[in-house]
């Protein structure tokens, strides 16, 4: 082969390398301003809270509902804002930065503190991340709300997943569902989180 | 003969020079961190520094959004520096600890507790901000291999054109502009915000299951204590005037470890009416950070306490360290003026933050 091709091939092999050699169909990164995204070298996404997006939410998961609208960590927020809302009224919103630009982590109060749904970003979505329940106007669907006993937690979930003296943990599917008890064994909080 | 001495000579050449391209394809592809979010240029503007550092400060955003070290030096002529960068993983503190060591011996090392909370990296993307300017060492190599996630390669690091292969078609002006050269945009790793946005309350806390720190991170905590014992360097744990993001139960584990160790903790949350901080004025985001009015308060409690309690140099006596920093103030001054005339002329910030508009 003419040497002149051998040295045109090599160089342009180079460029194409660099440009592509690991081209995929991903969406690309972004600029300078906004830095890069958060995919890995497979293309997947690689956030912070480590939450996965499941179809099947709601029977594979533990579920919080409020007056007929359900609650699921891992998945979407934006699905379901204006029929929680329609329902619960508008929440008190407060969102935070992530450190470096990646991103907005968002808390929505609702019916004056009595819940609390956290999101993390996902791409352009806000996935729920965790759902605290913090008084007795809300029960979880088996029906445990903050002054519950542990023996009502035993009676409506079973045994736990793991447990220490006074938290009472249950896994299914992406979900993590978790009983905190007082030393006289009553609930005192009841946090749905995304298993990590 | 001539002509197959020359194909000889001509081949040899074709291996710099496609390395030579591809070089320069890599370092145009990878992000410049010049504007808008510029945390990822902080690991590698410690290099740049000329002045000896008595002080070095580790950790996240509550390290180099908080502390101000151009104040500590105008005010207590304490010469120091934060190594910091974004959601910084305390095993990254401890390399990048190592590596500084390499370089100099301060005299305190300041270590935000921030970061104990994480027990392994979570984002790729800090991943990259942190290690990408690290220069070459076994620091370097350790560091990777403690924060690769999932799906990361070492190689990727080594060759990170391997990982910003497709931000081609994203490239700006900047990419251009700073393909061999890169601004400095900190002020001695601080992050200058000068805008105000008022603390107006957080949502309630979700409450705390475990509230021990993870084995990694506390193995980390253990090794920059026994790094800085073994160096004779002052250790003190720090956390940020800011309450958002953190938990009573882990102030007592980082004092109950503070204790045992003899170790200071500097719970700047404890001094809030001392320093006058006001939160209405005083942060940028709400209370998830300082803005430069809180910062500037934050450090002139942290360098009166330095200086009554530590042996420090006064380097606005030195020369040559003086002369350094009336560039560095000049640098300062003009960010700060800058933010000022934009927050007057179009009532936030245009040019800084993580949204900045490119020019």
């Amino acid at each position: 082969m003419n040497f002149k091709k051998v040295m045109a091939v090599a160089l342009g092999a180079s460029m194409v390398m660099s440009m592509a050699a690991c081209s995929n169909t991903n969406e690309t990164l972004s600029s300078d301003v906004n830095v890069i995204s958060t995919q890995d070298q497979e293309g997947q996404i690689n956030e912070a809270p480590l939450v996965t997006i499941d179809e099947d939410a709601a029977e594979q998961n533990y579920v919080f509902t409020y007056e007929g609208v359900n609650i699921v960590v891992s998945t979407s927020m934006n699905d379901i804002l204006s029929s929680l809302n329609s329902v619960a009224g508008e929440p008190q919103y407060f969102e935070s930065a992530s450190c470096a630009g990646q991103g907005m982590s968002k808390t929505y109060t609702y019916n004056g503190g009595s819940f609390t749904i956290s999101t993390n970003p996902v791409g352009s979505d806000d996935v729920i991340a965790s759902i605290s329940l913090f008084d007795d106007s809300v029960t979880t669907a088996e029906g445990i709300y903050i002054g519950s006993t542990v023996d009502d937690v035993t009676a409506a979930y079973g045994d736990a997943t793991s447990s220490t003296d006074t938290t009472f943990t249950y896994e299914k599917g992406s979900s993590v569902l978790v009983f905190i008890a007082d030393a006289n064994g009553v609930i005192t909080n009841i946090i749905y989180n995304a298993k990590v | 003969m001539h002509s197959k001495k020359a194909k000889i000579v001509i081949a040899i050449l074709l291996i710099p020079i496609t390395i030579g391209i591809l070089y320069c394809v890599q370092r145009l592809l990878m992000p410049k961190y010049q504007k808008g979010v510029i945390e990822g240029s902080f690991t590698e503007e410690y290099y740049r520094d000329e002045a000896p550092h008595d002080v070095l400060i580790f950790g996240d955003c509550d390290a180099y959004e908080n502390i101000d070290p151009i104040r500590l030096y105008q005010q207590y002529g304490i010469s120091s520096f934060i190594r910091g960068s974004g959601e910084q993983y305390i095993f990254q503190s401890y390399y990048l600890l190592e590596d500084a060591l390499r370089y100099e011996t301060p005299k305190i090392v300041i270590l935000s507790v921030h970061s104990l909370q994480f027990d392994a990296a979570r984002n790729e993307s800090y991943n990259r901000m942190t290690l990408d300017g690290m220069r070459w060492s076994s620091s370097k190599v350790d560091a990777i291999n403690a924060s690769m996630m999932e799906g990361e390669t070492f190689l990727s690091y080594v060759f990170p054109i391997l990982r910003y292969h497709d931000r081609w078609s994203e490239l700006t002006k900047t990419d251009i502009e700073h393909i061999f050269s890169k601004d400095i945009t900190s002020h001695n790793g601080y992050y200058m915000r000068c805008d105000t946005v008022p603390y107006a309350g957080f949502p309630p806390q979700t409450p705390l299951i475990d509230p021990s720190f993870g084995d990694n991170a506390m193995l980390y905590l253990d090794k920059i204590r026994q790094l800085c014992e073994d160096n004779g360097i002052e250790l003190i744990l720090y956390r940020a005037p800011i309450e958002f993001g953190w938990y009573e139960q882990w102030d007592a584990n980082v004092e109950e470890y503070a204790s045992m160790h003899g170790l200071t903790y500097l719970n700047l949350c404890e001094y809030t009416e001392e320093m006058g901080l006001d939160m209405s004025q005083d942060t940028y985001d709400g209370g998830i950070h300082l803005n430069l009015s809180g910062a500037d308060k934050a450090s002139d409690f942290i360098g009166a306490y330095l200086t009554a309690n530590y042996d420090l140099t006064d380097y606005r006596n030195d020369p040559e360290v003086a002369s350094v920093y009336e560039e560095k103030i000049e640098f300062y001054e003009a960010m700060r003026e800058d933010q000022l005339r934009e927050i007057e002329q179009y009532g936030e910030l245009k040019s800084y933050g993580a949204n900045a508009i490119e020019g």
